[in-house]
C-alpha cells in the first residue's frame, strides 16, 4: 500500500492504518531500533510505541514521507529508551562509539546545549550535508541517523570499511569547521 | 554530553536528505562509486613493481610519472585548452577544499603511474588476469594529527581482462571482490570516449542503467538502453571541459548515473544541473551534454 493511502488511513482513525505500517515498514523500523539497544525485546517495545505515537500524531500530522516520520519517531524512542537504561554505561556498543565520534564535531569547551539552539543546529547540519555529495551525505547519515555499523555503511555505499571510517573522519572534520564557519561556538 | 547534540539535531535533519540516504540503505548495493582523489600533504607514493616509465601513449595520453613532473606542472591544478583537459597527477592538497578532502582513494603506482581506486566487484575473479606485481607500502591516505589511517592498497596486482593495463588494474580481497585501479590522473582528456571508450570500453555494452539522487530513494532503473546507448554515442563524441570554468559546485548535483557492463564493471556517472556531466573520480573534467532525455525518458 501506498504512504499516502497508510496516511489517509491514519486520518480516517481506521486501526488499518497499523496493520498496513507494519507490514511495510516493520523491518525498517526494528533495524534502527535495533541498532541503538541492540536488544530484540526492547527494539519491539520501541517498534510498537512508534506505532501508537503515529496513531496519536496522525491527525495533525500528514507526513509526506511515512517512512521517514515513522523512523525519525522510532529513532527518538530508542535513543530515550537507552538513554534511561544506560545513563551511566555506554562503552561497547555503536551508539556509544557514534556519540564519541561527534564528540570530534564540538570539541572542547561549552556544552552546545547552552549556547545553541537544537533547531538552530539541524538546519546547519543540513546546510552542511547539502555541499556533500550523495555517497557522502549517505555515509553520514547512515552512521549517525539510522546508526548502521560501518561495515553494512561500507557495504551499501560500495566501498572497503576502511574508506568508510577515513570518508567519516574527514566529514565530522569538516563539519567542526562549517559549524564554526557558521558562526556557533563549539 | 556534546556528542548527543549533534546526534539529536539530525533528528530534524532535512527529510530530504534522510530520504536520500534511506535509498542507499535500502538498495545495499555492492557495487563502488568512485572516489575523488585528494591527498595530503608530503604523502609518499607505494612503488610497486618497477618504475620502468612506459611510453604508451594513446588517446589519453599518459603524461609521465607522478615522481618525473617538473615541479611547475606539479603546482599546475588544470591546464586545458584545445588539446584536452589536463588532469594533474596525484599532489598535496594540504589545506583545500574540506569537502573535498573527505573523498580520499588509496592507489599506488606501477610503471611510473598512479592508480586509484575507483571500482569495487563483489565477486569479479572473472576480471583477474596476470599478475604484474605487488604493492608493498601502504601509505596511502593522508597524515592525521593521530597517526595515519588505514586504507592500504597493499598486495599483489593484477591486469584486468579485457581491459588495457595502461589504465586499469586490480586487486582482489580475501572475500574474493575485485577493486579496480585507474591510472585516472596526469592524463589528457579530450573527449568522453578517451574515458567511457578507451577506458572501460562502455558504448553499447551497457546492460544495466539506473539514476540516483536526493528524492530517489532507492534510484530509479533507466528502461530505454538503446536511448542511453546513442546519448553515450554522443557523450563518446562530446569535447571535455574544464570542471573549474564550468563552475560545478555539489550543490548543483542532480543524481549520478550508474552503468554496469555485463562483466561487473561499473561506471558512475554525476549528472549535474545545466546539462554538465562528470566521470566520478575525474574531478577536474566534464563534459556539457544534455542528459535530461535518457534520466527523465523524454522523447
Amino acid at each position: 500500500m501506498e504512504d499516502e493511502q497508510i496516511v489517509a488511513l491514519f486520518w480516517r482513525r481506521d486501526q488499518e492504518a497499523i496493520v498496513q505500517s507494519q507490514r511495510k515498514y516493520h523491518p525498517y523500523l526494528s533495524k534502527i531500533a535495533y541498532n541503538i539497544l541492540h536488544d530484540q525485546e526492547d527494539s519491539q517495545e520501541v517498534v510498537n510505541d512508534t506505532y501508537f505515537k503515529a496513531w496519536q500524531s496522525i491527525p495533525p500530522q500528514r507526513p509526506s514521507k511515512l517512512s521517514i516520520y515513522l523512523g525519525r519517531l522510532t529513532r527518538h524512542g530508542a535513543i530515550d529508551r537507552y538513554r534511561h537504561h544506560t545513563s551511566q554505561k555506554r562503552q561497547g556498543d555503536t551508539y556509544a562509539m557514534c556519540l564519541e565520534e561527534l564528540e570530534e564535531c564540538c570539541a572542547t569547551g561549552q556544552d552546545p546545549q547552552q549556547v545553541l539552539d537544537g533547531k538552530l543546529l539541524a538546519q546547519a547540519i543540513s546546510r552542511f550535508l547539502c555541499t556533500l555529495k550523495p555517497q557522502t551525505r549517505a555515509m553520514f547519515l547512515g552512521r549517525y541517523y539510522f546508526l548502521d555499523s560501518l561495515k553494512e555503511v561500507a557495504q551499501y555505499c560500495g566501498v572497503h570499511e576502511s574508506k568508510a571510517k577515513s570518508t567519516l573522519f574527514r566529514v565530522r572534520k569538516a563539519l567542526r569547521a562549517y559549524l564554526r564557519q557558521e558562526g556557533f561556538d563549539l | 554530553m556534546r556528542g548527543e547534540q549533534i546526534l539529536d539535531a539530525l533528528e530534524q535533519v532535512d527529510e530530504e536528505l534522510l530520504y536520500e540516504a534511506q535509498g542507499f540503505r535500502g538498495q545495499r548495493r555492492k557495487k563502488s562509486r568512485w572516489p575523488l582523489v585528494s591527498l595530503a600533504a608530503c604523502l609518499c607514493l607505494v612503488v610497486a613493481g618497477t618504475m620502468v616509465a612506459q611510453l604508451w601513449r594513446s588517446p589519453m595520453e599518459s603524461n609521465g610519472s607522478v615522481g618525473k613532473e617538473s615541479h611547475n606542472q606539479m603546482e599546475t591544478e588544470l591546464e586545458h585548452g584545445s588539446g584536452g583537459v589536463y588532469v594533474p597527477p596525484l599532489e598535496a592538497n594540504e589545506g583545500g577544499n574540506m569537502v573535498t578532502e573527505a573523498d580520499v582513494a588509496s592507489f599506488f603506482t606501477y610503471q611510473g603511474r598512479s592508480y586509484v581506486a575507483c571500482s569495487r566487484i563483489p565477486d569479479g575473479s572473472h576480471l583477474v588476469g596476470k599478475k604484474l606485481g605487488t604493492s608493498d607500502g601502504h601509505v596511502d591516505e593522508w597524515t592525521l594529527e593521530s597517526g595515519y589511517m588505514e586504507d592500504s592498497a597493499r598486495g599483489d596486482f593484477y591486469a584486468v581482462n579485457g581491459y588495457d593495463p595502461t589504465h586499469l588494474l586490480c586487486m582482489q580481497d580475501e572475500e574474493g571482490s575485485v577493486t579496480l585501479y585507474w591510472n585516472n590522473n596526469d592524463i589528457t582528456v579530450k573527449t568522453g570516449s578517451d574515458v567511457l571508450e578507451t577506458v572501460f570500453h562502455l558504448p553499447g555494452q551497457v546492460v544495466e542503467a539506473a539514476v540516483q539522487g536526493q528524492s530517489m530513494a532507492g534510484g530509479r532503473d533507466i528502461p530505454h538502453l538503446d536511448r542511453l546507448h546513442a546519448w553515450l554515442e554522443e557523450l563518446c563524441n562530446t569535447p571535455a571541459v574544464s570542471a573549474e570554468e564550468a563552475n560545478l559546485t555539489s550543490k548543483d548535483v542532480y543524481g549520478d548515473l550508474i552503468l554496469k557492463k555485463a562483466d561487473g564493471v561499473t561506471v558512475h556517472l554525476v549528472l549535474y544541473d545545466g546539462g554538465y556531466v562528470q566521470i566520478e573520480g575525474l574531478d577536474p573534467v566534464c563534459w556539457q551534454l544534455d542528459w535530461t532525455p535518457v534520466v527523465q525518458g523524454k522523447a
